[in-house]
């Protein structure tokens, strides 16, 4: 967890509440890949994701007379803050059928050869997905501790639980997911293997 | 190793490479723009609701200044309905006129035990039959002299500034007569 007295995000609140631009600019430069990152890979959408950034930060620039530091770091705030507003949107989109966003798939190339790459691109894929299909309490530790480097005290308190109950679904998460690449894999490999025709 | 085992590694494998690769993702910059832009229409929008919240304080000031005031008029005005008290406190060393309404009936209640001195006329003839209002008047002291009532000597004690006294109002709202309660001597 962050120090909160020397955090530069104290002031830069504070000057945001009192209508400083600049310091609202500041917040969102230093914080908006945060929320994004994290919208992003709980709802596996670019667009959705972006919006979530949009409603985290409006929420901000209106309630931030109302952050307290002493209470937690403005990263946990905006945890807490990003994980309400996707709750909330996957809530709302539940009934909706998504299309498959491209932008998800494209991966910098970094191996050296295509196969290489290829493979890589068809594990990544694989995890995101199957984070996806994780039950929502099971997802946000898998992508908070595991993915976002968050500690399991902040991500405590940024999805209202005590850390035990952290330890407890990332152990949880960790099987789901462990299960679910299992048989994802198994599904591409048997849907790889060549069709016979076969003579009666 | 076992399965498991294989399947927790690959999978810590997979998680890694996946951070590495979001920690790279950046939103948009058309994000920055949007959200800058509602900071901007917001800060707009609060000028006129600080305008609006300094109507809204002079709005309560008025009407609580004119709450006031028409309390205070209420407590000006004595009002007497039937069957009840009034008292009217006065000032040493002023005078009172107290004007009723001819359709008022106002009666004032004394204390059983008390005995007044006679009353002394002090505007017009008491006539016969007259109905008669009695306001109760607290007034100075000084003022029974003037009105030719004697006050007799005190025994110890020292006199009081003010006499609760007795007006007697015809109907005609002019004062007939005075009368002073002995105790108040």
């Amino acid at each position: 967890m962050q120090d909160a007295a020397s955090s530069p995000d104290i002031d830069l609140m504070r000057r945001t509440a009192a209508g400083d631009r600049d310091a609202f600019a500041s917040l969102y430069r230093m914080h908006h890949a945060t929320v994004y990152r994290f919208a992003r890979l709980m709802t596996g959408s670019t667009t959705t994701a972006e919006d979530i950034v949009q409603e985290v930060f409006l929420a901000l620039m209106r309630d931030a007379s109302r952050y307290d530091p002493a209470r937690a770091s403005l990263t946990t705030y905006l945890y807490g803050s990003a994980r309400h507003h996707t709750r909330r949107r996957l809530l709302r989109d539940r009934f909706l059928v998504r299309l498959e966003d491209q932008a998800d798939l494209c991966l910098p190339a970094a191996s050296a050869t295509a196969a290489e790459d290829l493979i890589r691109q068809r594990d990544v894929q694989h995890v995101r997905r199957a984070i996806v299909r994780l039950p929502a309490r099971y997802r946000e530790v898998i992508v908070l501790c595991d993915l976002q480097d968050v500690s399991y005290a902040d991500a405590a308190q940024a999805l209202g639980c005590a850390i035990g109950t952290v330890r407890s679904r990332l152990h949880r998460a960790r099987h789901l997911l462990a299960d679910k690449l299992l048989r994802g894999l198994a599904c591409v490999d048997m849907a790889r293997r060549p069709t016979v025709r076969c003579e009666v | 190793m076992k399965q498991s085992e294989r399947s927790q590694e690959r999978l810590a494998q997979s998680l890694q490479m996946l951070a590495e690769i979001e920690a790279s993702n950046e939103t948009p910059s058309r994000v920055e723009t949007v959200v800058m832009a509602r900071w901007d229409a917001m800060q707009k929008r609060r000028v006129p609701s600080r305008t609006k919240r300094v109507v809204r304080v002079a709005t309560a000031m008025a009407a609580g200044i004119t709450i006031f005031g028409a309390l205070a008029w209420h407590n000006l005005t004595v009002r007497l309905k039937p069957d009840t008290t009034a008292t009217v406190r006065l000032k040493p060393d002023t005078t009172a006129t107290v004007r009723l309404k001819p359709d008022t009936t106002a009666t004032v209640r004394l204390k059983p035990d008390t005995t007044y001195t006679t009353v002394a006329v002090v505007g017009g003839p008491l006539m016969a039959d007259e109905p008669i209002r009695v306001v109760r008047m607290r007034v100075a002291r000084s003022v029974l002299g003037e009105l030719g009532i004697p006050s007799p000597a005190q025994r110890g004690a020292a006199p009081a500034a003010t006499v609760d006294i007795d007006v007697l109002v015809g109907e005609d709202g002019v004062a007939r007569g005075v009368r002073v309660p002995i105790n108040e001597l």
